[in-house]
């Protein structure tokens, strides 16, 4: 509990965690210029970044998320005070909760209130808000809780460096695909050969061509240029920069068939590729190896196996937003579902076959 | 393959050339709108606030959740079918030549891969 005098003048702890959380966040903010905070989010990136320029040179201007204390900088404390052993955790807690109630002129409440007066419940129900990405409050329609996880599954894995790209590579190809998807698409590609593989600032020419194309003509896709695609930046990043694409673009597809704007893609967390190649893969007749020891299932279920943690994600995203399990085997649905198993069809049918979609 | 079987296990009838954009010939409920639907999402096309509409008011919002859910899904498994070139399974291969050729799909550039 604070006291009144922490409330007005906050300590010289206080005060020094503030001062090193505001320069952690600052340099943060100087390498991520388009970062917001969670319940932001929304916020157009073009504000976000002109905000986040401005705020170190303004006097009295304190960065997104600072009162509140959801910076990157507070939200990495939490991380660091929570792995502490208990009693430090505890000490810490309260250090950085302290730290946070002295950044701004607050109003002590008159009085304590009671725990079951309307206004300490009014006070506690407005504090529980849902800080994941998605979240039902963001769309206007009542969103199944599967989906919501499934898409904050995603999103949370985007950012993390994969087996073959880095999170920052990662990212680059995401907002690649979103570039893609808002321009015209020229009718006579580069040729592969042609394109640096040096990467240019964060992706090559040549990731971005790939990238292009399975976005928006991965009809044409034909042996000749997977192959060449794959000699050039090899398997391991061919299906992860494939998977990549194929579980953003359902998301966002969906944010918008719902008459809302697409999530801004997640800051990049740190670390280097794993470059693990998993066990039981071999040819099985795709573009490249996939699970074949001990499967059982549709190929679409193992067509990204070289990559399985995105491939789980995938997989999850296809389980909630169509089907999974028993349910994609039964042909006739509980009488429940918004739409009986022919409607679904009706419309999976139609949508590959605009895709030109064989499979 | 699976519109055959589930429009058949539901004892529904339903012209399998309404996938490749044909006029539909089928008693599935509301089988017409979710084409127009399906087609007016994946083209961008300018009716689909009306359609959104229409299937809110006739089906409800569950199944325009749905419905959106599906198309952007099989937007993502269509990419990973042609980028990774996923070959037709044995048994859907062998059971849909007729179905394949008279809808043209054989003309696919997937076709190919299996």
């Amino acid at each position: 509990m604070n006291t009144f005098k922490e409330l007005y003048f906050p300590s010289s702890e206080s005060r020094d965690l503030n001062k090193r959380l505001r320069e952690e966040h600052e340099l943060f903010l100087s390498e991520n210029p388009e970062w917001v905070p969670n319940e932001l989010r929304l916020l157009p990136k073009v504000i976000a970044r002109t905000f986040n320029k401005m705020c170190p040179k303004t006097p009295l201007m304190v960065p997104l998320g600072w009162i509140d204390g959801t910076t990157w900088a507070d939200l990495n404390e939490q991380k660091r005070v929570l792995s502490l052993p208990e009693d430090e955790k505890i000490e810490g807690l309260q250090a950085h909760k302290n730290a946070i109630r002295g950044r701004c002129f607050r109003i002590p409440r008159p009085y304590e209130v009671n725990p079951d007066e309307a206004a300490f419940k009014a006070v506690q129900e407005y504090a529980e808000v849902d800080r994941r990405v998605f979240n039902g409050e963001t769309f206007d329609h009542d969103i199944p809780d599967a989906l919501l996880e499934a898409f904050n599954a995603c999103w949370e894995r985007i950012a993390e460096p994969g087996e073959w790209w880095s999170g920052k590579e990662r990212i680059a190809i995401l907002e690649e695909v979103r570039k893609d998807r808002d321009q015209d698409h020229p009718k006579v590609r580069s040729s592969l050969a042609d394109l640096s593989n040096t990467p240019s600032p964060v992706i090559s020419p040549l990731t971005r061509e790939i990238v292009r194309m399975v976005t928006s003509n991965a009809a044409e896709i034909d042996d000749k240029w997977a192959k060449e695609a794959i000699s050039l930046i090899g398997e391991g990043k061919y299906s992860e920069l494939v998977s990549l694409v194929v579980n953003i673009v359902p998301i966002d597809i969906f944010c918008l068939l719902l008459g809302r704007p697409v999530v801004s893609l997640p800051v990049p967390k740190g670390g280097k590729p794993g470059g693990t190649i998993p066990d039981g893969l071999s040819d099985g007749g795709a573009f490249v190896p996939w699970l074949t020891e001990n499967f059982v299932g549709p190929n679409v279920a193992r067509a990204l196996s070289f990559v399985p943690k995105d491939n789980e994600v995938r997989m999850k995203l296809v389980e909630s937003m169509y089907a999974g399990g028993g349910k994609f085997i039964s042909m006739v649905w509980d009488e429940n579902e918004p739409l009986d198993r022919a409607q679904v069809e009706i419309i999976a049918a139609r949508t590959s076959s605009i895709n030109e979609c064989f499979y | 393959m699976l519109l055959r079987a589930s429009s058949k296990a539901t004892e529904k009838t339903v012209s399998l050339s309404c996938a490749i954009g044909e006029p539909i010939a089928t008693d599935i409920e509301h089988g017409e709108l979710l084409l127009k639907f399906t087609e007016s999402a994946n083209n961008h096309s300018p009716n689909l606030q009306n359609l959104t509409e229409e299937i809110i008011s006739n089906m409800g919002e569950e199944a325009f959740v749905k419905a959106s859910s599906i198309v952007a899904i099989f937007n993502g498994l269509v990419r990973s079918a042609d980028a990774i070139g996923i070959p037709l399974d044995e048994v859907t291969m062998s059971s849909t030549i007729e179905e394949r050729e008279e809808l043209g799909l054989n003309n696919y550039q997937g076709f190919n891969n299996s």
